[in-house]
């Protein structure tokens, strides 16, 4: 597991308004999603998107190894795509 | 008969539910039209509830509600033998709820849907599975949007299955006052500094308390609401949070509960005995369905969910309930719902003008109740009269199988040791004279070895 810390976090944290580059329209719900779960969403979702991509390449790179040689792999995490 | 509307359903104006003589139904309102068209058009719906994800409907015409004039569609849902809430269940069942709302999103990208709401009041526990029962709460996906319920999701799931693995299993019962679910910075205040080191934990909980904080007094742009999420980021924010549920465990073991029938209450003859006793009870009151009161384990629940009775086994220990979860589980047992309760203060109604989630008793009543070695803990260590544990016993079902076990057992012994024995009415004579005013003794039986005594009762 991915080892942070606080204080690194915080520097992302303070980051936080030059994302804010990118929009579209709002979203309209019932439930209020709250202005700093919001804010945190969008960030964490794009350092997330970088670990999700490699993972998902990582399985099935070794998935087509696996079909190489012919063997039977474990069952890998919950299908994403 | 009238509709009348179910008092919780009040949140989201694409519907609501109601019941018409004992039926439940759901209404769509004409403003979901096209959300609800395209849940059954995209194959969503067959596709979950085909697996069992989503509860089933038909759509209907018998009936309609008393706002007719706001209806798209009636849908009559299967009907759910029990509701059960939140702070009544055991930790592998929280996380199961959990896991299956993050495979229904999933899911419902695969099909340009997405959830708009993450309420853990949406999942309820149907034939030994977790099934999602909101069928309203999928909506339009457009990429680029974030996802709404993500703050919703934590504070009803991560939240409370982290304090409950991390902090201590009883935080759980927070989400009765919380009933929106465990705050994000109660949450960080109260798990242990090292759950900081774990990046899930940290990203969904701490950093999420954070910057909800630092943004709660901060006047916002309209722009800050307006970045894009893409369809890959949401899926890694959907990984992230599985992995953080997946990665939290907590053992059941070591409590003075789980190791009841490995003590000395009963010897083996004994045991066997009052197993028969309650089979022969079953045969004999023949219910639909049960209520099992300090179901411990289960092992006398699982007497009465053999025979096909709908059967809920409550406990107040959690290490008892995650132990007869795990075991339900194991035997894929269709007919059983462990759940935690402590019975000297069981669930009350809870929510908007008290009426929003229902009381136990509102839950009510069964046909059959049953209470083996438990009204010694209620009478003397809890001190409520015989007579009003008759009066509670009644209001909850007709049957009741009930163990009177005497002062003479060491149980009672060992609860009198530090104690006066304020209890003088608390004899087989004195049990039998607080019960006959409301219930008939139709059996009564010594259990073999010991001298607590099995009754099944008959409300009068």
């Amino acid at each position: 597991m991915t080892v942070c810390t606080v204080s690194a976090a915080k520097r992302v944290l303070a980051m936080a308004p030059l994302v804010a580059l990118l929009t579209v329209r709002p979203a309209h719900a019932y439930i209020d999603p709250g202005t700093g779960s919001y804010v945190l969403q969008a960030i964490a979702a794009t350092v997330l998107a970088g670990f999700f991509v490699l993972k998902t390449s990582w399985s099935q790179f070794r998935e087509r190894i696996a079909r190489l040689f012919h063997k039977k792999t474990p069952a890998g995490p919950a299908d994403g795509s | 008969m009238e509709a009348s509307r179910v008092s919780g359903s009040f949140r989201d104006p694409s519907g609501f539910v109601f019941s018409h003589s004992g039926v439940v139904y759901r209404q769509v309102n004409t403003c979901y039209r096209e959300d609800y068209d395209l849940l059954m058009g995209s194959g969503l719906y067959q596709s979950l509830a085909d697996d069992g994800l989503l509860v089933r409907h038909e759509e209907t015409s018998e009936v309609q509600s008393q706002y007719p004039d706001q209806a798209y569609r009636v849908l009559r849902p299967d009907q759910l033998p029990f509701i059960s809430y939140p702070y009544e269940w055991c930790f592998s069942a929280f996380k199961d709820a959990a896991l299956l709302t993050l495979e229904i999103q999933k899911r419902a990208l695969k099909h340009g849907m997405t959830l708009k709401d993450c309420s853990a009041y949406n999942i309820q526990f149907v034939a030994g599975r977790p099934v999602f029962i909101d069928t309203l709460s999928f909506e339009k996906y457009v990429e680029g949007l974030p996802w709404t319920p993500y703050r919703q999701f934590c504070q009803h799931f991560l939240a409370p299955i982290a304090l409950m693995s991390g902090t201590d299993i009883r935080l759980r019962r927070l989400l009765r006052p919380f009933i929106d679910g465990i705050p994000l910075d109660l949450a960080a205040k109260l798990l242990p500094y090292k759950t900081r080191f774990s990046f899930p934990l940290l990203l969904h909980i701490h950093l999420h308390a954070k910057t909800q904080r630092q943004y709660a007094d901060t006047a916002v742009s309209k722009k800050s609401f307006e970045r894009k999420i893409s369809r890959t980021s949401l899926l890694g924010l959907l990984d992230s949070l599985e992995s953080a549920i997946r990665s939290r465990t907590w053992r059941a073991a070591g409590t003075e509960w789980a190791d009841y029938y490995s003590d000395d209450s009963y010897t083996q003859a004994g045991l066997e005995h009052k197993k028969l006793l309650v089979e022969q009870y079953l045969d004999e009151a023949k219910p639909k369905d049960l209520w099992d009161l300090g179901g411990n384990t289960g092992l006398h629940s699982r007497i009465a969910s053999s025979r096909g009775v709908s059967t809920v086994s409550f406990d107040v220990d959690p290490a008892c309930v995650e132990m007869n979860y795990l075991q339900m589980r194991k035997d894929k047992d269709e007919n059983i719902l462990p759940l935690v309760l402590d019975l000297t203060n069981p669930s009350p109604a809870l929510g908007w003008n008290n009426d929003e989630r229902m009381s136990l008793a509102q839950r009510g009543p069964v046909d059959a109740v049953m209470a083996l070695a438990l009204i010694h803990h209620m009478a003397i260590s809890n001190n409520v009269p015989l007579g009003m544990l008759a009066e509670f016993f009644a209001g909850l079902g007709r049957w009741l199988i009930i163990e009177f076990v005497p002062k003479g057992d060491h149980k009672v012994q060992k609860l009198l040791a530090t104690r006066e024995d304020i209890f003088p009415d608390y004899t087989s004579e004195g049990f039998e004279r607080a019960f006959q005013g409301l219930f008939t003794i139709r059996r009564k039986e010594t259990i073999r070895e010991s001298t607590r005594e099995l009754y099944l009762l008959e409300r009068k």
